[in-house]
């Protein structure tokens, strides 16, 4: 079956990606050790923002910038959501989750009503209020979101997902107003302003991992250690290519990954 | 199952059919379909979206101090609405509100940035370490190597910078956005195996 030139490789290092996931899930389910996962002092901090954010009787803020359902950052984004939500609701925090992409925002608010459900926190939940659809367009959402936080006071903010040229206007506003600021993004453009401003950043794949890091199932912390196998995988890769292209030639290398 | 097992089941479909049209010449005219349909499906959320500010605003009227701005915002969206629908996008009238007012408010607040990166760079360039201080230096070399006056001041600024451009952050870029690309490819294979269903609205 014919296939796009460059999709080969791509597609069966995918492959043996999901299967490295599948062999260590049938180590972790028949009880086998899985390898020790080092936490990350972003995610820590998510717990000590929210903490707090309730000592001080302010709102936590979260937004998950401007990306769509089709963006892995969005997808991304919402486990952090899902653990802001239960941490608010546990504590009984004002919790304000804005979306700026209209169809993300049906998805944070099933989110967001479902953990304080499950908490029995439904009293809570304030359905006009904790999640809210605040405009489209960078401009107009980064005013609205930059508004939002000087109004409400927000003591907590959490910025996690696909931002662009408004990060600089909303992070600096919260480190303003004195806020534990935690933001995650992959956009590269966007992490010196992040880094900057924020307290905490989580930087690319740490970001991509703040999900499984944050659930305490074994099942999600396999994927992680998958994923540091490919790392490794790609880190041998680099090496050989550099030995290669240094001391002879590396374009069968080059080829083979084109395939 | 209503909630959880059937959009499952779809998702997958979706996005293995998606995946599968990227790759397979036979399959492709699949992608734009897929594209198309994501564009409708999204539509219908604007309304939603549409549903959602409104309550907020029209809450926020009883609120003295907040009636001025959610009046401006009520008669700005629902006036857009009704233009829109009279005159279509096309309109002059349509296009002459939408240009007197979106796109100079967006220029304003794009002017900000400029603000918020002095302050933001002013709070990372202090030298309260060993690293602060690293950066501060490099920030100097790549400031003056974009500039003129850079070459003017010494000869060796534009060659420093062009290597602090090149060679490190580069090299640190590239494997940030390596890292990126293989979380993003954990992501997708996290939801293709049911580990990662939050994107389903949450709950155990």
């Amino acid at each position: 079956m014919p296939i796009f030139e460059g999709q080969l490789i791509t597609m069966i290092a995918q492959l043996i990606l999901a299967a490295t996931i599948f062999a260590l899930l049938r180590r972790s389910r028949s009880g086998e050790r899985l390898p020790k996962i080092r936490r990350l002092a972003g995610l820590d901090a998510i717990d000590e923002a929210i903490g707090r954010a309730t000592e001080m009787g302010r709102p936590t803020i979260f937004g998950n910038g401007s990306g769509g359902l089709n963006s892995a950052q969005t997808i991304a984004s919402f486990s952090v959501l899902e653990y802001a939500a239960r941490s608010c609701a546990r504590y009984d925090t004002q919790l304000i989750a804005v979306s700026y992409v209209a169809s993300v925002y049906p998805v944070m608010e099933a989110i967001v009503r479902t953990s304080y459900l499950e908490l029995g926190k439904g009293d809570s939940y304030d359905p006009v209020n904790t999640v809210r659809f605040i405009a489209s367009g960078w401009g107009a959402s980064a005013s609205a979101l930059q508004g939002t936080m000087r109004r409400e006071r927000v003591a907590a903010c959490l910025f996690m997902g696909s931002y662009y040229a408004e990060t600089t206007m909303i992070t600096e506003v919260g480190a303003n107003l004195g806020a534990i600021q935690v933001a995650g993004t992959a956009n590269t453009a966007q992490l010196p302003f992040m880094i900057s401003s924020c307290d905490y950043t989580l930087i690319g794949e740490e970001f991509y991992a703040a999900g499984a890091y944050l659930s305490k199932d074994d099942v999600q912390k396999v994927n992680l250690v998958a994923l540091d196998y490919a790392k490794a995988i790609t880190v041998i890769v680099i090496i050989i290519g550099a030995l290669l292209a240094t001391f002879g030639d590396a374009s069968h290398l080059k080829n083979f990954l084109n395939y | 199952m209503y909630r959880r097992t059937i959009p499952f089941i779809i998702s997958i479909v979706i996005g293995l059919s998606y995946i599968l049209s990227g790759a397979l010449p036979e399959i492709s005219a699949w992608k734009n379909l897929l594209d198309k349909w994501f564009q409708i499906s999204t539509a219908f959320a604007v309304l939603i979206g549409a549903i959602s500010l409104s309550m907020v605003h029209f809450r926020n009227l009883r609120r003295p101090e907040r009636l001025i701005y959610s009046t401006t915002l009520i008669i700005a969206l629902y006036g857009t609405v009704v233009l829109g629908l009279i005159q279509t996008s096309k309109g002059e009238l349509y296009q002459t509100w939408y240009n007197m007012t979106i796109v100079p408010l967006e220029a304003a607040i794009l002017s900000q940035i400029a603000f918020y990166i002095t302050t933001a760079a002013f709070r990372v360039l202090r030298m309260r370490s060993l690293e602060a201080s690293l950066m501060l230096i490099a920030a100097v070399f790549v400031m003056f190597y974009n500039v003129p006056v850079g070459a003017a001041v010494w000869q060796g600024i534009p060659v420093i910078g062009k290597w602090l451009m090149d060679i490190p952050n580069t090299a640190a870029m590239r494997a940030i956005t390596m890292g990126a690309a293989l979380g993003a490819s954990a992501t997708a294979i996290r939801v293709f195996l049911g580990l990662e269903r939050s994107y389903l609205g949450g709950g155990e």
